[in-house]
């Protein structure tokens, strides 16, 4: 090769494969980034910067993919779940049950979502359930049955889903949830069982 | 031929820095633009129940009715007019062109009823003995998004009365 020919080589490589990599490492960095700046608690996960100018790169990115549209922290904190308790993904063939007790916010709600990020179809059009609607016990703690086949007491539908996700919406949480997200009692994310 | 090695690998090493964080910052722009696109510009769209034929931005949530509005402010300023529910949650929050959520507010935070807002531009004049409360965004183009918390189905009917009551006006 003469040297013109070196550096035009040289010059195409660069663009070619030094885009191919900055593209891949993007994509691939925005949720692993995103998530090591998040705060967990159990199976639950919430970026508390979600909606804020403060907000790094890779968390704005992530909210825009996963969350578009996402308020501050001070009005909703979103918790997002993609595990169970003992952190095995969430799996449409399985059944789960969702236990917890009344959370100290103005109000909240358990959403399924899809492996597309959209609600679930189902005949019941039911997708959640919320601190108004979901059967408290004595002791006001509530379960919440997930399952592609109906289950007695509350139950949410997950249709023909391989995978799934869960969000629980707190809405003007209280100063407790605000200042310790990662160590409030969430609900429990327990799986029953596969098919 | 080292030295071409050496070479071609730093400048594809640079070119992958610039491209990832390119990417990076376009992400929340591109996608923004894109749910831009999906409604008219300027024209507050009033939705019904939200279900899983809702597609237009993810995880939408079921107890919510929403109402939206892109807007572009470039020209004209935009007044937001809407009735307050006194007995659910309520907010009606700015979304800026990079997805920041730059202003909200809520039903226990409004300090009249109905809510009068005017959104305004970067730099744009506000009129002498304006009353609304003046909202400026970071963008000229951007999203406006209501929420009315539906705690049940009985209230359907009563959440969407207050929602009708909602409107915009172009210009001061």
């Amino acid at each position: 090769m003469n040297k013109t020919t070196k550096i035009i080589a040289g010059t195409l490589i660069a663009l070619i494969l030094g885009s191919a990599i900055g593209i891949g490492s993007a994509l691939a960095a925005v949720d692993v980034m995103a998530n090591r700046s998040s705060i967990h608690n159990g199976p639950w996960q919430a970026s508390l910067a979600a909606g804020s100018p403060q907000a790094d790169p890779y968390t704005r990115a992530s909210i825009a993919m996963h969350y578009l549209l996402a308020l501050n922290q001070l009005e909703v904190i979103y918790y997002n779940a993609y595990t169970d308790d003992n952190g095995d993904p969430l799996r449409g063939d399985c059944t789960y049950r969702i236990e917890g007790k009344a959370l100290e916010t103005r109000w909240w709600s358990i959403t399924a979502y899809g492996a597309d990020d959209f609600l679930i179809p189902n005949e019941l059009n039911r997708y959640s359930y919320n601190m108004d609607n979901v059967k408290y016990d004595a002791d006001k703690n509530f379960v919440i049955y997930l399952s592609k086949t109906p289950e007695t007491g509350d139950w949410l539908p997950l249709g023909d889903q391989q995978t799934f996700s869960l969000s629980l919406r707190l809405y003007n949480p209280g100063q407790l949830i605000r200042d310790h997200p990662d160590i409030v009692e969430l609900p429990h994310i327990i799986k029953e069982g596969c098919k | 031929m080292n030295r071409w090695l050496w070479w071609t690998a730093l400048a594809t090493v640079a070119v992958a820095v610039i491209v990832h964080f390119v990417i990076l910052f376009a992400i929340p722009v591109v996608i923004m633009n894109t749910a831009m696109t999906k409604y008219p510009q300027n024209v507050l769209m009033k939705g019904g129940r939200t279900t899983a034929d809702n597609r237009m931005v993810v995880k939408p949530s079921p107890d919510l009715v929403y109402s939206i509005l892109l807007y572009d402010v470039s020209q004209q300023p935009i007044r937001f007019t809407a009735q307050v529910p006194t007995d659910t949650y309520w907010s009606v929050a700015f979304y800026a062109a990079n997805t920041d959520n730059f202003f909200v507010l809520n039903d226990q935070q409004a300090e009249s009823n109905p809510v009068d807002i005017l959104l305004i531009k970067k730099g744009a004049a506000i009129p002498e003995n304006e009353r609304a409360l003046v909202v400026t965004s970071p963008s000229d183009r951007g999203i406006m998004l209501v929420r009315h918390l539906l705690v049940s189905d009985d209230q359907y009917d009563q959440v969407v009365k207050i929602q009708g009551q909602s409107s915009i006006e172009i210009g001061y």
